[in-house]
C-alpha cells in the first residue's frame, strides 16, 4: 500500500500536470486520479442492527469456543484467577467489559448497530451504551508514547475486498468471557476467565455471509502476557432490523449486593 | 394492618413449577449473580410494594405475610429491562398492591433477597427474568 507521504506527492504531481491542461480537462482528470491513490470501495454495506447468534437458531453457524486448555503463561494463569473473583467483575461496577470485548462474546442479549461510512465504520452497542470507532481513513494507530489506554482501544480497519480487517490495540485490561455469574448455572462456569492485558492485539476480519444476513468475525487474540501463542475465534451476528435498541444506563440503580461481595464489606 | 400474600392456586402453582423447571439459562448475565444460591429455587407469594424498572437490573419489592402474620419485605432481582423487555414485560407490567407468586434463587446468607426465575401476574401470565430476543429479520435464509 502507498505510503501517506508519497500518495500526496503523486497526488501533487498529478496536480502540477492538471495546471498545465486547459481547466475543462483538469476538473476531469483530478477527481480520478485522487479515487485510484484511496482504497477500493467495499461493495458491502454492514449497517444496521445485528444480535450475537445464539444457541436457539436455525442457522448452522455458532460461536467457537476458546482453546482448551487455554495456553496460559504463569501470568496469564494468575489474571484468569483474578477476574474469576466476583469482587473483580467490572459488570458489577458498571464498567464495559473492555475494548472488543462486545464483539468477542457476540451477545445475543444485546444488540449492536453499525454505521459504515467511507471514513469510519462505527459500532454503537446497546450494552453500557457504548461506541466503537474503527478509523477507516488511513491513520495509523499513535505511536507508543502517545497511545493511551481506553475500554475499546484504538482501532484501525482496511478493506481487503469485501472484508473489514480491522487492527486494535491500546485496550484495558480485562477478561474477553465476561466476570460475572450466571442468574443460572451454566455449564460454561467452570471455564477459566480469558484475560487480556495492555499488551493485547486483536485483528479482526469482518465479512458479510449468507446474502449479508449474517456477519461473520474472525478473531486473532494476541497478548504474549497472558497467552503462551495467539489464537483465533469466530462470532457471529444475525441481521435484526427490527430489533429496537434500547437506552442503557447502568448507573440508575446500583445496589451494593448487586455487585456481588456486599456481604464481604460489612463484615 | 394485615397484608395477606396470594395464595398459589393449583393451576397456577403448576405453571409456576413448569417455569422454574424450563425457564433455560437464558440469563448471561453481565453482572455477578455470585451471592445468590442457584442450586435452590424458593417459592415466594406476596404483594408487590415497588416495581423497580431500572438499569442494571430491574428489582420487584414485594411484601410476604408469614405464618404468625408478621410481614417482610423481599428484593427480587431480575434482569436488565432491555432484556425483559424483548420478553414482554413492561415498565407496567406490575404494580404496588399487585399480587404475585414468583420463584427465585434465594440469597447465600439468609437475607431476603432473591434472583427471579419465574413470576405469575395476577392474569396468570408467566414471564421470567428477560433472556435473548429472537433476532427479527425479513430474509432469514433456510435452515441448513
Amino acid at each position: 500500500m502507498m505510503a501517506p507521504d508519497s500518495r500526496a506527492n503523486a497526488i501533487n504531481r498529478v496536480r502540477r500536470m492538471a495546471e498545465r491542461l486547459a481547466a475543462g480537462a483538469a476538473l476531469a482528470i483530478l477527481p480520478l486520479c485522487v479515487s485510484a491513490a484511496a482504497q477500493t470501495a467495499p461493495t458491502v454495506d454492514f449497517s444496521g442492527i445485528w444480535l450475537g447468534i445464539g444457541d436457539g437458531t436455525e442457522l448452522a453457524y455458532r460461536n467457537s469456543p476458546y482453546p482448551r486448555p487455554a495456553p496460559f503463561t504463569e501470568r496469564g494463569r494468575e489474571l484468569a484467577q483474578y477476574w474469576a473473583d466476583p469482587k473483580n467483575n467490572l459488570g458489577a461496577r458498571c464498567l464495559p467489559g473492555g475494548g472488543p470485548a462486545g464483539m468477542m462474546n457476540g451477545s445475543n442479549f444485546f444488540p449492536i448497530e453499525i454505521i459504515q461510512r467511507p471514513e469510519q465504520v462505527t459500532i454503537l452497542f446497546e450494552l453500557m451504551q457504548q461506541v466503537r470507532r474503527v478509523f477507516t481513513d488511513g491513520r495509523e494507530h499513535p505511536v507508543p508514547d502517545d497511545l493511551e489506554q481506553s475500554w475499546m482501544g484504538h482501532s484501525v480497519g482496511h478493506w481487503d475486498g469485501d472484508t473489514l480487517v480491522v487492527d486494535t490495540i491500546g485496550v484495558r485490561a480485562g477478561p474477553l468471557n465476561g466476570s460475572g455469574a450466571a442468574v443460572i448455572k451454566r455449564d460454561t462456569d467452570a471455564d477459566p476467565r480469558m484475560p487480556y492485558t495492555a499488551t493485547l492485539h486483536v485483528t479482526e476480519r469482518m465479512r458479510l455471509l449468507e446474502d449479508g444476513d449474517v456477519l461473520e468475525v474472525e478473531l486473532t487474540i494476541d497478548d504474549p502476557t497472558v497467552y503462551t501463542r495467539p489464537f483465533n475465534v469466530k462470532r457471529y451476528w444475525q441481521r435484526s432490523p427490527d430489533t429496537p435498541m434500547i437506552e442503557y444506563i447502568c448507573t440508575e440503580n446500583q445496589r451494593p449486593q448487586d455487585e456481588g461481595y456486599g456481604h464481604l464489606l460489612e463484615e | 394492618m394485615r397484608n395477606r400474600g396470594a395464595g398459589l392456586s393449583g393451576r397456577r402453582f403448576i405453571a409456576a413449577v413448569l417455569a422454574a423447571t424450563l425457564v433455560p439459562a437464558l440469563v448471561l448475565a453481565h453482572h455477578s449473580f455470585a451471592m445468590f444460591d442457584r442450586e435452590r429455587t424458593q417459592m415466594l407469594s406476596g404483594t408487590v410494594r415497588e416495581f423497580q424498572w431500572t438499569n442494571p437490573h430491574a428489582w420487584i419489592q414485594v411484601v410476604v405475610t408469614d405464618d404468625t402474620g408478621a410481614m417482610h419485605e423481599w428484593s427480587i432481582e431480575c434482569g436488565s429491562p432491555n432484556m425483559m423487555a424483548r420478553q414482554g414485560w413492561k415498565s407496567r407490567t406490575l404494580k404496588p398492591g399487585d399480587k404475585v407468586a414468583l420463584m427465585m434463587h434465594p440469597m447465600l446468607d439468609g437475607s431476603p433477597s432473591g434472583s427471579l426465575v419465574s413470576v405469575t401476574l395476577a392474569d396468570g401470565r408467566v414471564l421470567g427474568p428477560g433472556g435473548a430476543p429472537a433476532p427479527k429479520t425479513g430474509n432469514a435464509p433456510p435452515p441448513k
